[in-house]
């Protein structure tokens, strides 16, 4: 049975045990995070003035090393993009067992490799300037508000790093249950009745960082469910599909934005016009109205490069016209056919 | 059945580079900046480079006929007409030449009959393969150069409106499009190792300015009004409009010069003192050109303009009093103005004149087709009034820039005198 962590983000109050004593990490207070901030800064810049490197400069020199590549940092982008075509895939096959079950197995593999990759680039965090300034404001803030049951500091009680460890490591886990808490029955009850107030313990100042992704994820979940083209409660209960869902939704939408866009340009004539060319005096011009083009205008252009790659060509003898010609007759023949 | 290989799957493409111009033509041009006194150029054998464009659109219809045959099902033959290509130009008003100049280059005369044989080449540079610049004395190796060959001119219109720039709109009817890559040899616009011509050097790709009067597209400033005018090739054009509108004056002249008066029918000046408030000005015509075959050959042999055309004038005003038409249905009892007894409308003079060189003359027999007064709304809009006019065949536009073979005494003159 999974740790029930409703209470653990309505207070704030993240609760782990060292030894036999309870640890409470309370909400810091914005104040307190405004200090933190401070003093990570100065420790950022003080361990950069002692030569400790940035993250930008590790990779980069891991990169001279030969330990890190162009190519590692494309599949990065390569993985995210395939995963994200997946799980649209997994959303568009839902309903056919063995092809849902293939792609989920195929997405696991493909975020298998994405986090070896991403944990190789981020080999020697620890020990950068990013890693210093992340460190010193979670440890004041420990130090600060770690309490133990009788209400003295834990930092009296515990080394900094045995706290920290600890603290990270039941963090994670609750981060870890956030998106599943924010479609439980139960959360989504009492975020509905509290919803035109606040619920939770601490002030709206001092929400904690999961408190701040539980209101986004439920608030994604509203979205969903007030949808006009509202998924299957069994695509909002999978992740994965949900994803898949979501991503399809964003795709449409940017489709739909671009034709409004492209809609919106010259007169009634150009906009009923087949081709429209606007004049572009340089390269970012050229590629802002290149991307007016939806996936069908892409795949005319790509036609037309292809089609010219052998020479010039007339009208009637590019691929896209042959083949639309082609439609239109077996159209006609369909319909005559018909009668 | 006619029906577009390319509608419903609009494609959007970038240029850096459109000429229109002679048909046939093997050099290019630029397109020649007015704004000064009254002059021609002569663009026989030449492709004007065209500034100021803001959107192409191109249309290409495929003409299928299925026949069929007794005693079998399936076709006999797809029959395929030729195809019908449409290319409009919107383009802003700017002190160059304008398209309609430089659609009909070697015109007899600027007249819609002198122009409506003129046919005109279309070529522009059109990057299709990467998403980067035309360059200028580089080879470009992903551009292509769409040409339209022996196009006609098919539609005109200006728009003058006080909340914008001066815009031109142009259609041209054609059927033949191809697809030129740079090395091609029947390339204009790039020559056999994909390099585009100079002649963009200095202008498109170089530091482009409008040519308008201050450098400046035209807007509602740029409309010439009172009545002095402006002058070119000694003779003075003045922007004279319809004399039923409220705050005009009767007996103004459009037209004055060596070889006498004239536009000068019951029309008015716009006193440049106030009095007459136009909010803005539409001018178009649709020649509705229609082709005409020959045995022997598969693509038509003219595609002429079947006369009488309508050119509308649209001209709206801000009410400052009512409409000033009044309709009976009897006609006027007496003659009233220049509205002969038992009629209700006259026949009035139209010219607008711009400061970059454009004279738009439509004659002197417009008439009113309609009249409406709206706005004046409990909003607190203002009331406008708008009129429609109409004639047949009137419509001549000048520009210093059109590149007619025509000297400016025998061009810059009264068309319907």
């Amino acid at each position: 049975m999974d740790k029930n962590l409703i209470n653990t983000l309505l207070s704030g109050v993240i609760i782990f045990k060292l030894g036999t004593k309870y640890v409470f990490m309370t909400p810091p207070s914005a104040e307190e995070k405004s200090f933190a901030d401070f003093l990570s800064y100065e420790a950022y810049e003080d361990s950069l003035m002692d030569g400790i490197l940035t993250q930008d400069e590790m990779i980069q020199w891991i990169t001279d090393l030969g330990w890190w590549s162009k190519e590692d940092e494309e599949n990065i982008e390569t993985y995210k993009d395939n995963l994200d075509n997946m799980k649209i895939d997994y959303c568009n096959n839902f309903y056919h067992q063995e092809s849902k079950k293939y792609i989920k197995s195929t997405i696991e593999k493909v975020e298998e490799k994405l986090r070896d990759l991403v944990k190789r680039k981020n080999v020697f965090f620890d020990k950068t300037c990013d890693y210093v300034q992340q460190y010193c404001f979670t440890s004041y803030l420990l130090e600060k508000n770690a309490i133990l049951r009788d209400g003295s500091l834990a930092i009296d009680s515990f080394d900094l790093s045995v706290l920290f460890n600890a603290y990270t490591s039941e963090l994670i886990s609750v981060q870890n249950s956030i998106r599943k808490t924010a479609k439980s029955n139960e959360w989504r009850s009492i975020w509905h009745t509290g919803k035109n107030h606040h619920v939770f313990s601490n002030p709206p100042s001092s929400l904690t960082d999961e408190q701040i992704s539980l209101i986004s994820w439920s608030q994604y979940y509203d979205n969903i469910n007030q949808s006009m083209d509202r998924p299957s409660d069994e695509i909002i209960q999978d992740d994965l599909a949900l994803d898949g869902w979501s991503l399809k939704q964003a795709r449409k939408r940017k489709e739909e934005d671009k034709e409004r866009n492209a809609q919106s340009i010259g007169s009634d004539k150009i906009q009923r016009a087949g081709e429209i060319i606007l004049p572009a005096r340089n390269k970012k011009e050229v590629e802002e109205i290149l991307s007016l083009n939806n996936a069908e205008g892409k795949r005319r252009l790509k036609e037309l490069s292809n089609d010219l790659k052998s020479g010039s060509k007339t009208e009637s003898e590019l691929t896209s016209v042959r083949k639309n010609i082609q439609m239109e007759s077996n159209r006609m023949n369909m319909n005559r056919n018909r009668k | 059945m006619a029906f577009a290989t390319n509608t419903n799957k609009r494609v959007f493409y970038a240029t850096q580079g459109v000429t229109i111009g002679d048909i046939g033509a093997t050099s290019v041009l630029d397109s020649y900046p007015g704004g000064g006194a009254g002059s021609t150029i002569n663009g026989d054998g030449n492709l004007i480079i065209m500034h100021g464009l803001q959107s192409i659109g191109v249309t290409t219809n495929f003409n299928l006929e299925q026949i069929f045959e007794l005693g079998q099902l399936s076709l006999y033959e797809n029959f395929e007409e030729i195809p019908e290509v449409e290319v409009t130009f919107e383009k802003f008003l700017d002190g160059y030449t304008l398209a309609y100049h430089a659609g009909t280059v070697g015109a007899a005369n600027p007249t819609l009959t002198g122009r409506s044989q003129a046919r005109a080449d279309i070529r522009m540079l059109i990057g299709y393969e990467t998403e980067t610049d035309i360059v200028t004395g580089g080879n470009n190796s992903g551009v292509a150069e769409l040409y339209c060959s022996g196009t006609y001119i098919n539609s005109v219109s200006y728009n003058l409106s006080t909340d914008g720039t001066f815009t031109e709109s142009t259609t041209f009817v054609g059927n033949d499009k191809q697809w030129l890559t740079g090395s091609d040899t029947g390339s204009v616009l790039t020559d056999g190792s994909a390099v585009i011509d100079s002649a963009f050097a200095s202008t498109v790709f170089g530091n482009d300015t409008p040519q308008g009067v201050g450098n400046s597209v035209l807007r509602r400033q740029n409309l010439v009004i009172g009545s002095v005018g402006v002058t070119h090739a000694s003779n003075a054009f003045r922007t004279v409009v319809p004399d039923f509108i409220e705050g005009t004056t009767t007996g103004a002249i459009g037209f004055t010069g060596v070889a006498g008066t004239g536009l000068s029918t019951n029309c008015s000046y716009i006193p440049s003192n106030g009095g007459v408030y136009l909010n803005s000005v539409s001018v178009s015509t649709d020649l509705g050109r229609e082709n005409i075959n020959q045995l022997g050959k598969r693509a038509p042999y003219y595609r002429y303009i079947n006369f009488p055309v309508d050119v509308t004038c649209d001209i709206e005003v801000t009410a400052t009093a009512g409409d000033n038409i009044d309709a009976y249905e009897e006609g006027y009892p007496t003659a009233v103005g220049g509205v002969p007894a038992g009629k209700n409308l006259a026949n009035h003079s139209i010219q607008f004149v711009l400061d970059d060189s454009t004279i738009i003359q439509l004659g002197n027999k417009n008439k009113v087709t309609s009249v409406s007064y709206g706005g004046g709304d409990a909003g607190g809009g203002n009331a406008t009034v708008s009129y429609s006019m109409t004639n047949s065949n009137d419509f001549v536009v000048l520009h210093s820039g059109d590149p007619i073979n025509l000297t400016p005494a025998n061009y810059f003159l009264d068309w319907f005198a």
